[in-house]
């Protein structure tokens, strides 16, 4: 019984599709309609010379001049973190523009640009955008670590092992969020963080949700507010 | 909206500040110094970020950080990487400084389509609760009417996500083609999501959001596809060239909802955008054949009307393509009519420089007037040079070495952090030559600058440079090395013969300045040496000339100059 209404919930809307499709040919075709109309005859050809490539001798006297001080620290681009920083984890699609949706509404006050770029990305931090960043950072630590099915469907928790596995997971968050090689952690930072996310067991038990305060510490880190 | 005064004082909020900012001690001082190889690793991340959008993984900071060569090896990848495109997209939006308002978009709209206010080319979509996708006509009192019943409607594939399927009436995919890209698309119950959506990530588009953000754009991404394309970045300015992507070739396709004519688009560019197809999310660059009121990014649409004044125009052209600032002082009380401003004491400090440049934007209209066609030309003029179209201007920027050092200056300053010091003029001055001598190549500038062994430092300084560098001298003719003239130049025998070249536009009676006799030669003789070392003049050339009939009057006209003071 089970077995046939599975399968009937599965073989209709295939059959209403394939209808649609016989009936009305042109409709699911890929190729756009611009390109039908025009029998794409394609642009004219750049009349432009391309540049050079890299000269190594050339570049060898660029680099016997020195700096006079070292790189800056350059803060993030604030219009692009939230999409930058949940790309490292997820794929492009449905659930990461809803969640881009959700916190647009900080873009702003994170120091990001105006649509008429009258005002200009923020290049360095305030109190306002380092405390919207901390908002922020945690939604999406929350997408991450601790999907919501109504709100991220389709997404799992992005941490490797079980979460009572925490020393393993912080590792793994830390080396992922911050670019830095496994043998590079420090062990006091790791500690400090697997006892925040011992700190947030739900009666006890150590759960995906858990690790949201030391993902947002984690996004929050030096490593990660500057480059 | 506002972060409250409870979540501040929340046990939540203090753990993670007093935990942030002992990593941050941590990170900062302790641990460059204990990890010699993380600097390296710091370098190797900001170089992922600002060269290719993205962070490194763990085996690319391995090989990375294991050798000087490993490094380089990750650079190169970074800046012919598919993320370079979406840096240089950003930085460039960042360094042009271009961006819309949305009424912008409705002045391009048609009012009146049917003569009932009914914008009848607007669809409305929505997912229905079993998440079946349907569009229906959207009406000017925003009513979504469904003008077929639901089992008359059939599927289609729209332009914006590949595989997608949706639900219309045939009069929509009759008026709006099978792939729905001749109308205008909303989804009112998703909007947040189609206003954040990459296109083809999502099921969801919005046609307003994504034009306005193309139109934009247009300037950012002409410099974008030329930096990654490798064409001389002087090319950004060339005349004739600009750049589309698939939503603004879907914008000037929509004929009967958009007035095209605004857009001053030339039946070239009409006709080369049909194959572009709606779903290219990359900026590509078109070439529509010269037209001097043209010049690369100066004359597209994001650039005319973000910078509405002839005078804004000028004045944003000269501090961010030449890094220069008007700075003289301001006169303490404004006379009530001031007169000529090139010449009233007080404005002529800027006004002398900045009204002759913003006339070689006159043929374009100010604010709205920008929608009446091209008006007439006017003479301007700038760094001693004149001509009387942005063409004109575009190679009287291009062919002052000003130009590419103002370019090193926004490269370094994106990728270091911070300005030229005083000290650095030297820096500056050979990646300047670097740049020239790689016939302007801007991938090539970032490599320079993010292979630097100062840039791979894992020490971090001052952003706030107390003793920047000058702002770029102007006059300077970009070529660093010059051959000696050894022979002995005469006019008649060794540059009539080739002259040929240049009179058959300037000649007497021509719009163009006449370049037929030694007096000409000898007024305008600097700034047609200039043209025609950056491959500018004659036009058509294919960068700058090495060799071959352009180059032989070139160097001929240089050394009787030089001869015949």
């Amino acid at each position: 019984m089970n077995h046939s209404r599975s399968f009937a919930m599965a073989i209709i809307p295939t059959i209403v599709f394939f209808a649609g499709i016989l009936v009305f040919p042109s409709a699911c075709r890929k190729k756009s309609s611009l390109l039908e109309e025009t029998g794409g005859s394609g642009t004219d050809t750049i009349p432009f010379e391309k540049a050079g490539d890299a000269d190594t001798t050339a570049l060898t006297l660029v680099h016997s001049k020195s700096f006079a001080s070292a790189p800056a620290p350059v803060r993030p681009d604030p219009d692009l973190y939230a999409r930058r920083l949940l790309r490292q984890f997820r794929n492009d699609g449905n659930t990461l523009a809803r969640q881009l949706g959700l916190v647009e509404q900080y873009r702003l006050m994170l120091g990001g640009a105006t649509d008429d770029f009258r005002t200009v990305p923020q290049d360095s931090y305030d109190a306002t955008s380092l405390l919207t960043l901390q908002k922020v950072a945690q939604e999406i630590c929350i997408a991450l670590v601790s999907p919501n099915p109504s709100v991220h469907s389709g997404w799992q928790s992005v941490l490797p092992e079980a979460p009572e596995n925490v020393t393993a997971n912080v590792r793994w968050l830390m080396r992922k969020m911050h670019a830095v090689p496994d043998a590079s952690l420090n062990s006091s930072a790791v500690s400090e963080l697997v006892e925040m996310v011992q700190a947030d067991a739900v009666k006890g038990v150590i759960v995906a949700s858990s690790y949201i305060t030391a993902c947002t510490a984690m996004a929050l880190d030096a490593e990660a507010l500057l480059l | 909206m506002r972060l409250s005064v409870q979540f501040l004082k929340s046990r939540f909020f203090q753990r993670i500040f007093a935990t942030t900012w002992r990593f941050s001690f941590f990170f900062a001082l302790v641990w460059p110094m204990q990890h010699s190889e993380a600097a390296s690793t710091r370098s190797v991340r900001r170089a992922a970020q600002l060269l290719g959008a993205r962070m490194p993984d763990e085996s690319e900071i391995s090989a990375a950080i294991a050798s000087d060569a490993g490094y380089r090896a990750f650079v190169r990848k970074l800046v012919t990487s598919d993320g370079f495109y979406d840096a240089m997209l950003r930085y460039h939006e960042r360094v042009l400084g271009v961006g819309l308002p949305s009424e912008y978009l409705s002045e391009l709209e048609r009012d009146d389509l049917d003569g009932k206010s009914q914008k009848v080319a607007k669809l409305s979509c929505r997912r229905g609760s079993n998440n079946r996708l349907t569009c229906g006509w959207k009406s000017a009192d925003r009513k979504t009417t469904a003008s077929c019943l639901a089992a008359a409607q059939h599927p289609v594939a729209p332009f914006w996500k590949e595989g997608l399927v949706l639900w219309v009436c045939p009069s929509v995919s009759h008026a709006c083609g099978a792939d729905l890209s001749k109308c205008s698309i909303e989804f009112p119950g998703d909007g947040n999501e189609a206003r954040n959506s990459e296109l083809g990530s999502s099921d969801v588009f919005d046609s307003r959001r994504s034009m306005l953000k193309s139109l934009s754009r247009q300037a950012a991404g002409l410099a974008t596809a030329v930096a990654v394309e490798n064409y001389p970045y002087t090319k950004i300015l060339a005349p004739g060239i600009t750049a589309v992507d698939g939503v603004l070739s879907m914008l000037f396709r929509q004929t009967f909802q958009f007035d095209i004519s605004k857009l001053h688009a030339n039946d070239s560019l009409l006709r080369q955008i049909k194959s572009i197809p709606a779903s290219q999310r990359r900026f590509q660059l078109v070439y529509t054949g010269d037209a001097y009121e043209t010049a690369g990014i100066l004359s597209t649409f994001g650039w005319l009307r973000r910078y509405e004044k002839n005078r804004t125009r000028a004045n944003q052209l000269y501090e961010r393509l030449m890094c220069r600032k008007f700075t003289s002082q301001l006169p303490r009380v404004f006379p009530q009519d001031p007169g000529n401003l090139r010449t009233t004491e007080g404005c002529s400090g800027c006004h002398a420089t900045l009204d002759p440049l913003a006339d070689f934007f006159s043929v374009w209209g100010e604010g709205g007037g920008l929608y009446n066609g091209l008006a007439a030309s006017r003479e301007g003029s700038f760094i001693g040079r004149s001509g009387n179209s942005l063409a004109d201007l575009a190679n009287i920027i291009v062919a002052d070495e000003a130009f590419a050092a103002c370019t090193v200056n926004n490269a370094f300053e994106y990728l270091a952090g911070r300005k030229f010091r005083a000290s650095e003029s030297e820096l500056r001055q050979r990646l300047t030559d670097y740049f020239i001598d790689s016939k302007y190549s801007f991938r090539e500038l970032m490599y320079a600058i993010a292979t630097h062994p100062d840039f791979t430092v894992s020490a971090r300084g001052d952003a706030n440079v107390t003793d920047p560098l000058e702002q770029p001298a102007l006059g300077k003719v970009p070529e660093p090395t010059l051959p000696t003239c050894n022979t002995t130049i005469d006019f008649n025998a060794d540059i009539v013969p080739l002259m040929s070249q240049c009179t058959s536009c300037h000649r007497t009676g021509a719009p163009r300045q006449a370049l037929e006799t030694p007096e000409q030669w000898k007024q305008w003789g600097n700034q047609a040496v200039s043209m025609m070392s950056v491959g500018q003049m004659p036009p058509g050339l294919q960068g700058a000339p090495t060799a071959g009939p352009v180059y032989q009057l070139k160097e001929a006209v240089r050394c009787w100059l030089a001869q015949n003071p």
